[in-house]
């Protein structure tokens, strides 16, 4: 009678070990796949912010590309693109730059006397650095960077 | 009275060898998953710096040299290469190569890119007015 008591316990047991490492591994996969799911939200968003930002300006910078039609300034402190553009006589800047941790966007009549804190908020935006060398204009972010050739500058010289 | 453990051992087991069978699959979709989202990665850098190969190319107006020297690339006499930058080393490689458009006065290139073990990410063609300089 003992023995048949103790067989029947080490069935149970093992049957309850059994369930055990089961529902360990459903737990494993459950984890394994949320912890792929967090990685790649994470990665496609970074993505998107770093592609969004540097190509949201390239295509502002070839809609106003034209003689004169941009430039780096300084706009309240703030290194800036400033992009012109004359509407019925009267000229219009649009000033593109990085402000409170966000790239902005402000556009006013040249003599409107904005300040940066009065820019749109575009996008959010880390560490943005503009240089124009020779009519090639070379927009960096944190993770990215892009060169846009000006096609209103000057010529190049071989 | 007959034991049912055994019988419900049979059926615990059976369930962990179909829930073996569809976490093999998961797996499979997860690692399949993580590895399509770094080609994206990889891919949407590189379209960025293929952009920035050729707008460089047209500033130059085909001097691969020139071109080089400003992208941080190398050129050797046929074909211009810039490396995935400092960020993301050995991630990818654009090559630009000069195209025949057919017009003395029309230059062109075709920029690739390339992943470390030689897949390729995206490709774009450029051209540019070539501009005749007295001597």
């Amino acid at each position: 009678m003992k023995k048949q008591t103790k067989k029947f316990q080490l069935d149970g047991v093992f049957v309850l070990l059994l369930t055990a490492v089961f529902a360990a591994c459903l737990l494993l996969v459950l984890l394994t796949g949320a912890g792929g799911y967090r990685r790649l939200t994470q990665r496609d968003q970074a993505a998107y912010n770093r592609r969004t930002a540097v190509q949201y300006l390239a295509t502002k910078v070839r809609q106003a590309d034209k003689l004169g039609g941009v430039e780096l300034r300084n706009f309240g402190g703030e290194p800036a693109l400033c992009l012109t553009d004359t509407v019925e006589g009267a000229v219009y800047e649009t000033y593109l730059y990085e402000y409170d941790g966000y790239l902005r966007e402000v556009f006013a009549a040249a003599d409107a006397g904005l300040v940066p804190e009065d820019g749109e908020k575009i996008l959010e935006s880390d560490g943005l650095t503009l240089s124009l060398t020779d009519d090639l204009l070379q927009i960096e972010t944190a993770d990215a960077s892009l060169t846009l050739s000006l096609r209103s500058g000057g010529s190049y010289e071989k | 009275m007959r034991s049912k453990a055994p019988l419900v051992l049979m059926e615990q087991l059976l369930m962990v060898l179909v829930f073996a069978l569809a976490a093999a699959l998961c797996l499979r979709t997860f690692v399949f998953s993580e590895q399509m989202s770094r080609q994206s990665e990889s891919q949407d850098r590189a379209v960025t710096t293929c952009q920035t190969v050729a707008e460089t190319l047209k500033h130059c107006q085909g001097d691969y040299a020139a071109a080089a020297v400003l992208t941080g690339g190398t050129w050797d006499g046929h074909t211009l290469g810039v490396s995935s930058g400092e960020k993301t080393p050995g991630d990818y490689v654009v090559f630009a190569t000069p195209a025949d458009t057919g017009d003395a006065l029309l230059g062109g290139a075709e920029i690739t890119a390339f992943t470390a073990d030689g897949q390729w990410l995206f490709g774009l063609s450029v051209a540019w007015q070539e501009v005749e300089h007295d001597a």
